[in-house]
């Protein structure tokens, strides 16, 4: 009796703390932490991890150079004239913001450095370019570069701290420039001149576009420092591995910092692949596999650069084959390999336009390219239906001012596209000519009864919710040879329309099921969505007679380009 | 026996201490546990009963992605806590026409969502899938609710005028609403002009 009279007092008394530790177990309790922003290190101002995030007082961001608008349920944060608006919670009585989802929002990014409490905050550089001796950076949070000269080559190495470089970074940088991932969290450019330029005032500021003349005569040495811009004096290196180290070696070691001696290692360490095989090559599909000795440290990734080449780009991959790899393919005209600081670039360039996939997991990648069923090639022996959106009752997104509505503009560049189309000798289908309701099944019905060889669907678009601008073009889930075709027309539109271009995307990214027009063709098909009809830039643009011309035209050019037709007309 | 005895009532003393100190605990964690709902977390069945939903709030990129985030609304007297996170959510997208719910109907874990009229007047794409995904979120909080079903003037619609509405919609739970689409963005090859 003693004993369990015993037992029960002791589970008596542990049950509170039982029932403590699993709640501090599943609750987020919300635990100080510090935060860490692009080149401003660390930002002296509260912080709490909650979960996987990081909140931050409202009255804080000031100090990362945004401004904040409390509003009644959320915040618009503005940053070099773009803002974002995000909920707030209260936390530790302050109004706070989840500065991750805010750094998201503005197109950059943030992760905890492991074990240490510190949330980091980095932006992303877009576009390295050089024209006329001017060099531009863009990226996506306000940057500021540490400059230093260097000899042997004379060169000007800018180092930017808290960014990374954009997996579709922009640049033109050739022989005398380069760009690229020092450190994880430092992207370092290096141009070769005899020039030491110097910093313009505009850049005493950090902002999100950084630009450097280097071919003009230098300003005197008094001028470079009073912009609070840190310059190391010019270091000399030994002639031959200069420009390689600027950029550390790419088995895993850094050669260190300009200015110092110290070096500084990668803890990231780098596949090593050796030349790429062709394990299929039929008149449908060829596949090509990669197979690099470690692991990928993140997902590879497929970039179309023009409607017959691609670019393959494996991170964390040091390619030990040769440049130019020979791949004995009927689909392929040639390989290219581009080694950069912390991935592999394959430029694939296709004798046509093919569909890309990636199969295989990360120790195993595969490239298929697919080859779309094109015919004799030719847009003049083609069907084609074009169907302009909603219609009748239906009228789709209008103007704020109701002073347009979609179902008209759609259908004026339909009436448009008809037409171009025609004139190159291709057979056109409308599901509508007028203003009437067509059901969203019967539109690609009328296709696939017709055995249509392309769906073209016209849209206009509109948010109430933020402040998208700009085109974009919609393929079904992950159909490889539709999203060849939208690649095709979106890239063509792009050049003409004089509207943000928001690419090519899976309907599925919009809605877990896709769009019905796209759903249920039997055949490569894509729904446009010209501009946002509620912005008024893009409203007015659309509007123009021009505008309705021109994108006819790409939406033509995009079909013949997918076609590899390459005479002016067909017939 | 007397030492036996003194022992005893030292280690009952002693149990006694320690249950005391566990339910302190307990009572301080319940003071000083965060007083807000983390938003990757789920509200319980019966939980919204206590005169709080949470109402999808959509946020949009300027790339034109989509995410949810939330915010608390008090559900008045009376007043339906499936109609208060609908309509909360409906007002976000336009507080000034008719887009608003009716009435909202349980039937074997099916919500029937009705509107009057003008549910889908002026819905560019984007739009159309923000108001689909808000209203599967906001019901995705209540654990009772599965999927979703939309009527306007008594009759289920099946299509708007881009998506189909012929395949069922099931709710979106509050842990998916920072990527109510992720399904279909997982998938995605990275492709870009």
């Amino acid at each position: 009796m003693a004993i369990t009279l015993l037992m029960k007092t002791w589970i008596f008394a542990l049950a509170p703390w039982m029932v403590v530790t699993n709640a501090l177990a599943q609750a987020d309790v919300p635990r100080p932490a510090e935060l860490a922003f692009t080149h401003l290190g660390k930002i002296s101002t509260p912080a709490w991890q909650i979960g996987s995030d990081c909140f931050v007082p409202v009255s804080s961001l000031r100090k990362l150079g945004w401004k904040a608008k409390q509003n009644k349920y959320d915040v618009t944060i503005t940053s070099d004239s773009r803002s974002v608006t995000i909920p707030f919670r209260t936390q530790g009585g302050h109004p706070s913001v989840n500065i991750g989802l805010a750094a998201k929002k503005f197109g950059a990014g943030g992760d905890w450095i492991p074990g240490s409490g510190v949330f980091q905050v980095y932006g992303f550089v877009r576009s390295a370019t050089i024209r006329d001796g001017l060099l531009s950076i863009e990226a996506t949070l306000a940057l500021k570069p540490q400059i230093s000269f260097l000899t042997e080559p004379s060169r000007v190495v800018l180092d930017f701290e808290g960014m990374r470089l954009d997996s579709k970074l922009k640049s033109n940088l050739v022989s005398n420039a380069r760009v690229g991932q020092f450190l994880p969290n430092v992207v370092r450019i290096a141009i070769e001149t005899d020039r030491r330029p110097s910093i313009p005032a505009s850049q005493v500021r950090a902002s999100r576009v950084f630009e450097l003349n280097y071919e003009i005569e230098p300003a005197p040495p008094s001028e470079g420092n009073e912009l609070n811009i840190p310059i190391t004096p010019p270091v000399s290196t030994p002639p031959g591995i200069a420009q390689n180290n600027d950029f550390g070696s790419i088995s895993g070691t850094a050669t260190g910092q300009i200015g110092t001696d110290s070096p500084v290692t990668n803890p990231l360490p780098m596949a090593q692949l050796s030349a790429p095989e062709l394990v299929l090559d039929d008149e449908k599909q060829t596949v090509i596999r990669f197979k690099p000795n470690l692991p990928l440290m993140s997902s590879p990734q497929i970039r179309r650069v023009a409607s017959d080449t691609l670019e393959l780009v494996l991170p964390g991959v040091q390619y030990i084959g040769e440049l130019e790899p020979t791949i004995e393919s009927d689909s392929i005209v040639a390989v290219r390999v581009a080694q950069g600081p912390a991935s592999a670039t394959f430029t694939i360039v296709c004798k046509r336009p093919m569909g890309a996939q990636i199969s295989g997991d990360k120790t195993q990648i595969k490239l298929i390219l697919i080859a779309p069923r094109v015919g004799d090639g030719k847009l003049s022996s083609k069907t084609i239906v074009v169907d302009a959106g909603h219609g009748g009752h239906d009228g789709g997104a209008q103007a704020p001012d109701k002073s347009a509505q979609e179902k008209n503009m759609a259908l004026a560049i339909s009436l448009r596209l008809a037409n171009e189309l025609t004139q190159e000798g291709a057979t056109v289908i409308l599901t509508r000519s007028t203003d009437v309701f067509i059901p969203l099944k019967e539109r690609p019905a009328i296709a696939n009864r017709s055995s249509a060889d392309f769906f073209v669907s016209i849209h206009i678009n509109s948010s109430k919710s933020g402040k998208p601008v700009g085109g974009m073009t919609f393929y079904h889930m992950q159909d490889p040879i539709s999203q060849l075709l939208g690649e095709c027309i979106q890239s063509e539109i792009a050049k003409v329309s004089k509207l943000q271009n928001l690419g090519v995307w899976s309907d599925s990214r919009l809605y877990d099921t896709g769009l019905a027009v796209l759903r249920y063709a039997e055949m490569p098909a894509v729904l446009v969505e010209m501009g946002f009809i509620n912005q008024t830039g893009d409203r007015l643009r659309m509007l123009q007679p021009e505008f309705r011309e021109s994108v006819a035209k790409a939406i033509v050019s995009g079909l013949k380009s997918y076609l590899g037709d390459t005479n002016e007309k067909g017939r | 026996m007397k030492k036996a005895g003194s022992a005893n009532r030292i280690g009952l003393l002693a149990l006694i201490l320690i249950c005391l100190a566990g339910v302190g605990g307990l009572a301080a964690y319940v003071k000083f546990a965060p007083s807000t709902i983390a938003p990757e977390e789920r509200i319980d069945a019966g939980q919204h009963r206590r005169g709080t939903v949470k109402v999808p709030v959509p946020i949009v990129d300027e790339s034109a992605n989509l995410e949810l985030g939330n915010r608390d609304e008090n559900v008045g007297k009376g007043e339906s806590s499936y109609l208060t996170a609908v309509n909360g959510f409906l007002a976000t997208q336009d507080s000034k026409t008719s887009l608003k719910a009716d009435s909202i109907e349980l039937d074997n874990k099916v919500a029937r969502v009705h509107f009057r009229k003008g549910f889908s007047t002026d819905f560019g794409s984007r739009d159309e899938a923000t108001v689909l995904l808000g209203l599967r979120a906001a019901l995705g909080q209540f654990a009772e609710i599965e999927s979703v079903e939309i009527f306007v003037e008594g009759q289920k619609i099946d299509e708007l005028g881009h998506i189909s509405l012929d395949i069922p919609m099931p709710v979106i739970r509050p842990e998916n609403w920072k990527n109510p689409t992720k399904n279909g963005t997982g998938q995605d090859p990275q492709v870009q002009r």
